[in-house]
């Protein structure tokens, strides 16, 4: 260049203000830089005031004033934009609009502050939903000017999402998603109770989600969304389903979230599905985690509730096939077994409880849990504490056995019945058929000791308690030979058909000796009518083998002599028909009936052994002190007599007198027992001995004594003289189940000394001969 | 299972006897033990009048001292005599060993107290136990064999009960 630009053309200062006047100079100079052609530094220039205009017309604006007006018109902000698209400079322009956005959140704080504070005063979830409507605005007041960008092929929408996004996490204050999960649980709930008018259209959550979705936060709202729901899903199974076993509650609570919950996250996560299908699809993994929550909390709520649901097995049943499905889909199974366990022992295995309640809790859960786990695994893991239990308290087993010869015991047969009664498997004699081509392993949880070939019917399993059935057979001719007895009207169908059904279950040889009772019983019946064809006798006797019944309770009662004659004339005849057997009678088994006349009555009664021969002394004599009469019928102890002449007394028969002793009334006394009575009265027979009411242990404990003393003195007899230590070795070597101090031996002996049985002398001992 | 069988080993698990079970193998199977200790057993549950047995010493089973009454109704009521027993280490398969510890005045016990009984010599068989044979040997005191007597004087005098009755009195050593 040669000659000095001019840089600045005269002015107009009259036409043109100063900024035009700027403007037309600078104009001058971009031209005269160029040099006359459309490039380079003057472009440049140009392009400074697109951009210049192009921002002015997208810089975010506060909602909350008044739109200012446009501060281009169309036309120039196209003509803008056209300019910026040639030399790329578009992008940046989008940049630095979504920076803009970025320093413009302060404007949305202030609003997301402002409601969240109004939802800490008052809790009012439908004002904080306002929120949503506000964000709403702005997002679309902000994300209109993006579509400007459209029109050059440049999609800022997905970015102006994000920034929008970030804006927005970034300014969320701390009790923001406590307000929303309160806004969400509303919008949950609402829809099935709450249903205020005014709310109903802000509370519609599908347009909620849409514009959650909208923001691009739902993924960040996800957790909150998913723990309203999974709070929802606890919540709804505390309050419809506990207590509630007599209905299955999985399909209502199924419905339930199909019905209710699953609209609700469809608008959070397939709002956009074209058809059901589609939803169906897209919601699919969705409902199985919420489904398997849902088992989750039903699995734990009757995993608590298990006890109980045992206890009101089988009106509890929906509830454990309910508890089945939840367990096979949860795998709780650990758990479940620790719960139960741990309730066992607290509720069950301790002294305050009954051992027929023990079994009966054992059996339901028995059959509950085999409903539960077919396998059996976890019975197995339940079952083996209340097991050990139960070998440990003294009268199990009398307890089984009484229910398991009656037809409506807690053992119930009649249930087992469909599958015929099975005979008893022993647990170890099953071994693995190694041939079987169906063999299975043992399941995966199985503990060590478990065994699926193990007998599965409940009798067995209860059987098998112990480790020999030889306690139960001795504790079924017990009971059996006490029912026997105690039968007085000839009807012994019932005992019968429940000794065959005893024998198909534990093997004929092992009830060996029940039959022989049986027979005895029923030859009792043939012999009495032998002999009374030989002559009339008032007696009707059983005649039982005592190789093989049970040691009956025996006490020393003398009858009176016209009963002795009776009952000799009755042995001589029976030793007739019978050569070689001879009877020994047991006075105080049996009833007696008797007809008692007074001066001016009759008292009919039906009385025991003692009870008869106690009166009988009456005849001869009007008044006995009890010591009389325990002297006179050599009964040892006086509070037998005693209750025996009260017995009489409440009859109105006797009457005790002031100094202790009993008084015959022969004429009813005014206002007396005979008014009260019937001309045929039945006095309870005393339960057949105290014995049999004494404990199983008891009995043990005295039947090893026994033992023990036939030891005792058997070396007596054998050596002649022991001392106190000789017996107490020999008994601890030779006697079996010896297990006391020689304090106790000696406590012993002491005993035998007083009943006269040995004799000692500075300390060694003899037998009395 | 045999009650002392139990007790035997227990003690010894107990460390309180530790030679018992050494002794049981030295002298006899587990067999033998097990029967014995059964038969005692028996013995001591039958209670049965006037016959009693019971192992000499806590460490063996196979000696055992009893008493023998003599039934009611013989001459030998109210008598009563004390006896050995020795089971050897084969029993039950060989009969045990009987002796009359105290005086018996009996056709078929000698002087020595050794005793003539079919079932403890060609008869005996491993069906009878501690239990029959004091059973047998009890009455075998009421009703001899004088067929084949041990003590000829016995069987000579057997007939006249008087005479029998003051030459039993005379040997006779009440324990």
């Amino acid at each position: 260049m040669n000659k000095e630009p001019q840089l600045f053309p005269k002015m107009n200062h009259n036409e043109m203000s100063i900024e035009e006047s700027l403007r037309t100079n600078w104009q001058f100079s971009i031209e005269v830089l160029n040099g006359g052609r459309e490039d380079s530094a003057g472009i440049r220039l140009l392009e400074a005031r697109a951009w210049e205009i192009a921002c002015e017309a997208l810089k975010p604006r506060n909602i909350h004033l008044p739109a200012p007006p446009p501060s281009y018109d169309e036309r120039t902000l196209q003509q803008a934009f056209e300019m910026l698209k040639a030399p790329h400079k578009l992008r940046p322009l989008l940049q630095w609009f979504l920076d803009q956005i970025r320093n413009c959140r302060y404007m949305l704080q202030k609003d997301i502050l402002e409601f969240t504070r109004h939802w800490e005063e008052t809790m009012d979830v439908r004002h904080f939903r306002e929120l949503f409507n506000v964000l709403s605005e702005w997002f679309s007041v902000w994300g209109k000017e993006v579509l400007a960008f459209k029109k050059y092929d440049l999609d800022g929408h997905f970015a102006f999402q994000r920034a929008f996004r970030a804006s927005l996490l970034s300014i969320l204050p701390p009790s923001f998603s406590s307000a929303f999960t309160a806004l969400l649980k509303f919008t949950l709930v609402d829809s099935e109770s709450f249903t205020p008018p005014a709310s109903q259209s802000l509370s519609r959550s599908p347009l909620l989600f849409e514009q959650i979705n909208t923001f691009g936060v739902s993924e960040d709202f996800e957790n909150i969304i998913t723990n309203v729901l999974y709070e929802e899903i606890r919540v709804r199974v505390m309050d419809t389903c506990p207590g509630e076993w007599e209905e299955s509650m999985l399909p209502g609570l199924r419905e339930w979230f199909t019905q209710k919950a699953l609209p609700w996250i469809a608008g959070m996560y397939a709002s956009g599905a074209p058809n059901e299908e589609r939803l169906r699809a897209v919601l699919g993994p969705v409902t199985q985690k919420f489904d398997y929550h849902l088992c989750k909390m039903l699995c734990d709520l009757r995993t608590n509730e298990i006890f109980d649901i045992i206890v009101n097995y089988p009106n509890s049943m929906s509830a454990v096939l309910d508890l089945k499905e939840c367990l096979s889909r949860t795998d709780q199974r650990a758990k479940f077994v620790q719960a139960l366990r741990k309730f066992n022992t607290r509720r069950l295995l301790h002294h305050g409880a009954e051992t027929s309640n023990i079994l009966e809790q054992y059996i339901n859960t028995i059959r509950c849990l085999r409903l539960l786990d077919p396998a059996g695994v976890l019975l197995f893991s339940v079952a083996e504490p209340i097991r050990r239990y139960l070998r440990e308290r003294p009268d199990t087993i009398r307890c089984i056995v009484s229910n398991l010869a009656t037809d409506d015991g807690i053992l119930g047969l009649s249930d087992e019945k469909d599958s015929g009664i099975t005979p008893i498997r022993d647990a170890l004699e099953s071994a693995d058929d190694y041939s079987d081509p169906n063999w299975h392993p043992e399941p995966n949880d199985a503990e060590p000791g478990f065994r699926t070939s193990r007998p599965t019917d409940i009798i067995s399993i209860l059987v098998s308690i112990y480790d020999s059935r030889d306690l139960f057979i001795k504790e079924l001719q017990i009971l059996l030979g006490r029912r026997l007895l105690a039968i007085t009207d000839g009807d012994y169908y019932d005992e019968m058909r429940r000794l065959e059904q005893l024998k198909l279950r534990f093997g004929d040889t092992q009830l060996q000796v029940c039959e022989v009772m049986m027979k005895d019983i029923l030859n009792s019946v043939r012999t009495r009518e032998g002999i009374r064809e030989l002559g009339e006798t008032p007696l009707h006797p059983t005649v039982i083998s005592h190789l093989f019944w049970p040691e009956q309770a025996k006490t020393s009662l003398v009858l009176p002599l016209e009963m002795k004659v009776l009952q000799d004339d009755f042995a001589t005849k029976y030793s007739d028909r019978n050569p070689g057997k001879y009877l020994k009678w047991i006075p105080n088994l049996g009833t007696v009936e008797l007809k008692l006349e007074l001066a001016d009555r009759t008292v009919a009664a039906k009385v025991t052994p003692l009870q008869a021969a106690v009166i009988h002394h009456f005849s001869n004599q009007d008044t006995w002190t009890p010591q009389e009469l325990a002297d006179k019928l050599d009964i040892a102890e006086a509070l037998s007599i005693t209750s025996a002449l009260q017995a009489w007394e409440n009859l109105g028969v006797l009457e005790e007198m002031p100094d202790g002793s009993y008084f015959l009334l022969e004429t009813a006394r005014e206002g007396r027992g005979a008014k009260r009575y019937n001309k045929m009265v039945l006095i309870a027979p005393e339960t057949v001995g105290e014995v049999e009411a004494a404990e199983t242990a008891e009995r043990e404990q005295t039947e090893r004594m026994r033992v023990h003393w036939q030891f005792i003195k058997g070396m007596l007899n054998s050596f002649g003289k022991l001392t106190l230590e000789e017996i107490h070795g020999k008994l601890r070597f030779f006697a079996p189940d010896y297990d006391h101090t020689q304090e106790h031996l000696a406590i012993f002996m002491q005993s035998a000394l007083k009943e006269g049985l040995v004799e000692v002398h500075d300390g060694v001992w003899r037998a009395v001969r | 299972m045999a009650p002392i069988l139990p007790s035997l080993l227990a003690a010894s698990r107990n460390g309180k006897s530790s030679d018992h079970l050494r002794i049981r193998g030295a002298t006899g199977s587990i067999t033998c033990i097990c029967r014995l200790s059964n038969e005692l057993m028996t013995l001591m549950m039958s209670n049965s009048p006037g016959i009693s047995a019971f192992p000499k010493s806590d460490s063996n089973l196979f000696d055992w001292v009893g008493t023998i009454e003599g039934a009611p109704g013989t001459v030998y009521e109210n008598l009563s005599f004390k006896i050995s027993i020795h089971f050897p280490s084969d029993y039950p398969y060989v009969a045990p060993v009987l002796r009359f510890e105290s005086p018996c005045f009996h056709p078929n016990v000698d002087l020595h107290g050794n005793i003539c009984l079919d079932i403890l010599k060609d008869k005996w068989s491993a069906v009878y136990s501690v239990h029959t044979i004091l059973l047998s040997l009890q009455s075998l005191l009421g009703e001899p064999n004088n067929d084949s007597p041990l003590n000829a004087d016995a069987a000579e005098l057997w007939g006249n009960e008087q005479e029998f009755k003051a030459r039993l009195m005379s040997y006779y050593r009440p324990i």
